[in-house]
């Protein structure tokens, strides 16, 4: 039998989850960039809104994960890209538990779903390279681009898509869809001509603000 | 299930069944992911599946999602089913999300899905039996008109020495949800092998197809397909040398002693009977479940007396310890009458008795009686606990016997080997294995490696 607060917690994730609905209706995007000096290292620390898009918030409250990946770019004043980093993290709801989980490299559990959503979207810290890899009197910037999806994080670009095998008595057959293929690279090729994620303005090594 | 329907299937997969006593490991989708076999009390629960939009689009994914209302579901068991349903080639931008379901652990499905109405212009590889790869040089899909969900594929094949084209039409639900209307045409040149002493030839037959199918799909995962067709043969009256090159056009005429002297033209209408029953894990099926085929064939040549004849193929993988599967294939088959050599029973080649070259065991007028039994262990080794791992090796151990024109013992053979199936992004799963003969065949060799996609059987 469940316990009598069950029905009251359900109602009440319910309200919380229209709240969050109702004020996220604009998509996933990166808002603040901060870059930063930290014992020789180049961080990060990003704040982003709107993740939970409706599916997403109901995949996540069915106890189905929802997954968020953060590309993250640094690049030299020509656009050119120095390094970069994707950070995956996966959000479920233990339904008997009654926990919010948040996974990336360790699980952190949460009450609500609001709290939840707060912490995947504001990232401390992210360590991008070492300080003495980059030139100090260069100019650099920051690009970042965030991706929500309901269950697992996948490709949904990822070129197999486009190999379709036929199985029948007489023969097995793999085949390319040549069109798709071509429109796909084609897409990226233009794709990586116009990118759309929040970039920080450009800013020197040397002038980094230091924090301990 | 109407009781009639009932009834015939009983007549019909009853033999089929007894076959695999013992062979369900329970309800399928019971163990379904690393996450269901963790916590079986804490399963999430497929309770309903809603599809939008409706109709057309509704029917077609119901009938192809891998997933059953009560399957324990996880992230990967969805992505999988999604998947699969992009493979549906009339369908694009499928996607997915859930919803909470009536009660704690119950999930609902949601499936979005487009009709999608483009050309499709493919190219690729394929592997045939008898002829092993071909080119699939160029093909034109496209889905038709009016958004039934059918769609019709035109493409040429190419191989070292023979080619074709291939025409496939399917409309689905022409009468009723749950049938289906084919047409398959072809226009090949198939190439039958011959064996004499220590040389080996083959005889070119060109072919004509054209055939109509009725296919019906029940909810019980039975698909029964009759096709009628007419089918117009003409062999070749040499035979070529296998191992010479084009140029320097080695040929022999046949007389009578290796295959019989072809008439100019030879065809018939053929009617078969195919029955599929498919009782394996969707998701793993190369460890759980069981899968069946019987085929019924009749047909009547314009000029000689009519022949028929049947196959029964069951396939079945049991779960072992750490993920490993024992997987076992029985086949038997036999023919009736005045059938053409280049259509009889072959025995020998990959997916069939491996360690033989194909229809090397059947020699060169084919057989008239056969079976063969197929025995596998499958060992992940990487990415062990994914549905399909990323590396599995093998050790099989085939064996099987034929019974050639006037009933003439064939002989057994037997062959054992080990292979490593490979998943890849690209190709899926390719297969390569090496297998020795255990017992003295004339022609085979000591050792063969083959190269196949996907998995023997």
């Amino acid at each position: 039998m469940r316990h009598p607060t069950a029905h009251l917690k359900r109602f009440v994730r319910a309200l919380l989850l229209t709240a969050i609905l109702a004020a996220s209706q604009a998509s996933a995007n990166v808002d603040v960039l901060y870059p930063y000096n930290h014992g020789g290292r180049l961080c990060l620390n990003l704040w982003a809104s709107n993740l939970l898009d409706d599916r997403t918030a109901s995949t996540i409250e069915s106890g189905l994960p929802g997954t968020c990946v953060y590309h993250i770019r640094l690049l030299d004043s020509d656009g050119a890209t120095v390094t970069e980093h994707l950070i995956e993290l996966s959000l479920r709801l233990d339904l008997w538990e009654n926990l919010y989980l948040l996974q990336e490299e360790e699980q952190i559990s949460f009450n609500t779903l609001a709290a939840a959503d707060s912490a995947w979207s504001h990232r401390e810290g992210i360590v991008l390279c070492a300080l003495g890899e980059l030139a100090g009197d260069a100019e650099y910037r920051v690009e970042a681009q965030v991706v929500v999806t309901p269950l697992a994080a996948e490709d949904r670009a990822r070129l197999s898509r486009y190999v379709t095998s036929n199985s029948s008595r007489k023969r097995e057959e793999l085949s390319l869809d040549l069109g798709g293929l071509f429109g796909q690279l084609l897409r990226r090729a233009n794709s990586d001509d116009n990118h759309t994620g929040f970039t920080s303005p450009l800013f020197r090594i040397r002038n980094l603000e230091e924090r301990r | 299930m109407k009781p009639a329907t009932l009834r015939f299937r009983k007549s019909i997969l009853i033999p089929l069944l007894l076959f695999a006593v013992g062979a369900n490991a329970g309800p399928i989708g019971d163990v379904p992911t690393e996450h269901a076999a963790r916590s079986a009390q804490r399963q999430l629960i497929l309770q309903e599946i809603q599809v939008t939009p409706g109709g057309t689009i509704e029917k077609i994914v119901r009938r192809h999602i891998c997933l059953e209302l009560g399957d324990a579901i996880d992230s990967a068991a969805l992505l999988y089913a999604r998947e699969q349903l992009e493979a549906v080639v009339v369908l694009k931008n499928v996607e997915m999300y859930t919803a909470p379901g009536e009660r704690p652990g119950a999930v609902v499905l949601h499936v979005d899905a487009e009709f999608d109405r483009d050309f499709h212009f493919e190219s690729g590889l394929g592997q045939e039996p008898l002829e092993n790869w071909y080119l699939n040089l160029i093909s034109v899909r496209r889905a038709n008109g009016h958004n039934r969900g059918g769609y019709w594929r035109i493409g040429y094949h190419t191989r070292s020495r023979t080619d074709g084209f291939h025409l496939n039409v399917i409309h689905p639900r022409l009468f009723g949800d749950y049938i289906d209307l084919l047409h398959e045409a072809e226009a090949v040149i198939h190439m039958w092998p011959v064996w004499d002493e220590d040389r080996n030839y083959y005889q070119a037959i060109h072919q004509i197809k054209v055939e109509l199918g009725l296919r019906r799909w029940s909810r019980d995962d039975v698909i029964t397909t009759l096709w009628l067709g007419i089918n117009g043969f003409k062999p070749a009256k040499q035979l070529e040398d296998f191992e010479i090159d084009d140029d320097d056009n080695d040929e022999i005429d046949i007389t009578g002693r290796l295959v019989p002297i072809p008439r100019d033209g030879e065809g018939h209408l053929g009617l078969h009977l195919d029955l599929h029953l498919d009782r394996s894990n969707p998701l793993r099926p190369w460890r759980e479940g069981y899968c069946y085929d019987a085929r019924f064939t009749f047909a009547n040549p314009a000029d000689t007396d009519l022949w028929w004849g049947a196959e029964l193929d069951g396939k079945m993988a049991l779960p072992l310890r750490e993920n490993w599967a024992f997987a076992v294939r029985g086949r038997s088959a036999f023919l009736r009458g005045t059938t053409p050599h280049y259509l009889r029973l072959l025995l020998g080649g990959p997916q069939n008795l491996r360690g033989f070259k194909p229809g090397i065991l059947t020699g060169s007028r084919g057989a008239l009686g056969l079976w063969q039994i197929n025995s596998e262990l499958r060992i992940p080794l990487r990415d062990r606990a994914a549905n399909t791992p990323r590396l599995t090796g093998t050790l099989f151990l085939d064996m099987g016997d034929n019974w050639r024109a006037d009933w003439r013992h064939g002989g057994f053979s037997a062959a054992a080997g080990c292979g490593l199936l490979i998943r890849s992004p690209w190709v899926k799963v390719i297969n390569i294995e090496v297998a020795c003969p255990l017992t003295d065949t004339e022609h085979a060799d000591e050792c063969l490696v083959m190269l196949t996609l996907g998995r023997s059987f």
